[in-house]
């Protein structure tokens, strides 16, 4: 907002880019690997710091009507799986999976953006 | 690289299991990724393959008890390099055959014998015939072993996973009927097993076998996550599950593969989510187990796919 550029997210992406694209190809075989590896890793805290917040916003919103008991300001998402595992939805699954669903999309954004479009067997 | 071995105790095991060397010994240490501390035994024209736990390590599996399952399924015919002996040399471990031939997935993918899924299968067929006696005793239901011990490391993670604990929830809810139990590998995926021109050659790595459903190993082989972008190939992105069923020769109820598919994934989830907190702890400083963590929402994804509720 008020900070100088780069920004955190730029300058994570702008190491990211070089790891791949400079260093990496002129290493070999393991150290190669690693640093694409590294430059993989970047892009996903850049991704998070961009859509973290907003995912905590619609996770909380996709979270709270299957809760009516838990505190709304709390740990949304630990309450759910705990309600999970205690088997509170044993006899609605679907509906939990329905609202998963988009969860792990929201979090497949970050961590692997396209992994959803693949149908796979 | 870690300190190599004595020889003399490796001449003495050799000596011992019938196959004595009067020559000088050579020792060469194994790359491969293996967990396990790996020799390249040579004396003149022979070769050995020593495997050991590496050196001061506290080893969470027993390389007596892999030396003896790796026995029962060479006995059986499984295509597996065939074990010689296991003793203390230095560490607990065993001597067996050097097998010939490549392990590393991009490479056997890129040169994959035509058959060698169906050859897969066929050693999944020996190994589910292959004698359990003297390997302990078989668990009475599978599936509620399986589930227990993903329970307990997604408890060790720690993380709140809303995804895999649906995953859990149904795993738990619709367990198939209790198998005989037979061996299975238990990591049976590219990168475990040496292939040549003439196909499949061995079948290695068996640290993590265990008494159980082998149902099991078809599914682990067959999971996303190693088929190495090959979703048009599931098995093992090398074939269809067809030709893998096919070699393995025994009617597979779909409803049993799709749970241990499903299991697969939350296996492979709660992998993904141990990484992390083991760094946490100290446990490691690994960059690559550090970021897979993060593919915990790919496990998440397609365990939803597969139970399709």
């Amino acid at each position: 907002m008020s900070g100088d550029r780069p920004d955190a997210r730029e300058l994570i992406e702008a190491v990211a880019v070089w790891l791949a694209a400079d260093l990496g190809p002129g290493l070999e075989g393991g150290d190669r690997f690693e640093a694409m590896v590294a430059a993989h890793g970047l892009m996903i805290a850049a991704r998070e710091l961009e859509l973290a917040e907003q995912h905590a916003t619609l996770d909380a919103a996709a979270f709270a009507p299957l809760l009516p008991n838990a505190d709304p300001g709390g740990d949304l998402g630990r309450a759910l799986a705990e309600a999970i595992a205690a088997g509170t939805f044993d006899d609605d699954l679907p509906t939990v999976a329905a609202v998963l669903r988009e969860h792990i999309r929201r979090k497949l954004a970050i961590a692997r953006p396209g992994y959803d479009d693949v149908a796979a067997p | 690289m870690s300190e190599p071995p004595d020889g003399e105790l490796i001449r003495a095991a050799l000596a011992g299991a019938g196959e004595p060397i009067a020559g000088a010994l050579e020792l060469r240490p194994l790359p491969g990724g293996s967990s396990r501390d790996l020799w390249l035994v040579a004396a003149g024209e022979r070769r050995w393959v020593l495997r050991r736990d590496p050196v001061g390590e506290r080893a969470q599996t027993s390389r007596e008890a892999e030396f003896a399952v790796q026995r029962a399924a060479h006995d059986a015919g499984v295509p597996v390099p065939r074990p010689i002996a296991f003793g203390d040399f230095g560490t607990p471990g065993m001597l067996m055959d050097y097998v010939e031939g490549e392990a590393i997935p991009r490479r056997v993918l890129r040169n994959a014998p035509s058959g060698l899924v169906g050859q897969l299968g066929v050693a999944l067929r020996a190994l589910r015939e292959a004698s359990t006696a003297g390997l302990g005793e078989a668990p009475g239901d599978p599936c509620v072993v399986a589930i227990d011990a993903v329970r307990a490391e997604l408890d060790a993670a720690g993380d709140a996973l809303p995804a895999l604990e649906l995953g859990l929830r149904w795993l738990t809810l619709n367990r198939p009927p209790p198998a005989a139990a037979g061996i299975v590998h238990g990591d049976l995926r590219l990168g475990n097993f040496i292939v040549g021109d003439d196909g499949l050659r061995a079948i290695v790595d068996w640290e993590f076998w265990h008494l159980g459903d082998p149902v099991e190993d078809i599914a682990w082989l067959c999971a996303r996550p190693w088929r190495f972008g090959a979703d048009d190939r599931p098995a093992a992105g090398l074939g269809s599950v067809a030709e893998l069923l096919d070699g393995f020769g025994a009617a597979v109820d779909p409803q049993r593969l799709r749970w241990w598919d499903a299991f697969s994934q939350l296996k492979w989830g709660a992998y993904c989510a141990r990484q992390a907190a083991l760094r946490r702890d100290g446990a490691h400083d690994s960059l690559e187990r550090t970021v897979v963590a993060r593919r915990v929402a790919e496990a998440e994804w397609d365990m939803l796919e597969l139970i399709d509720l």
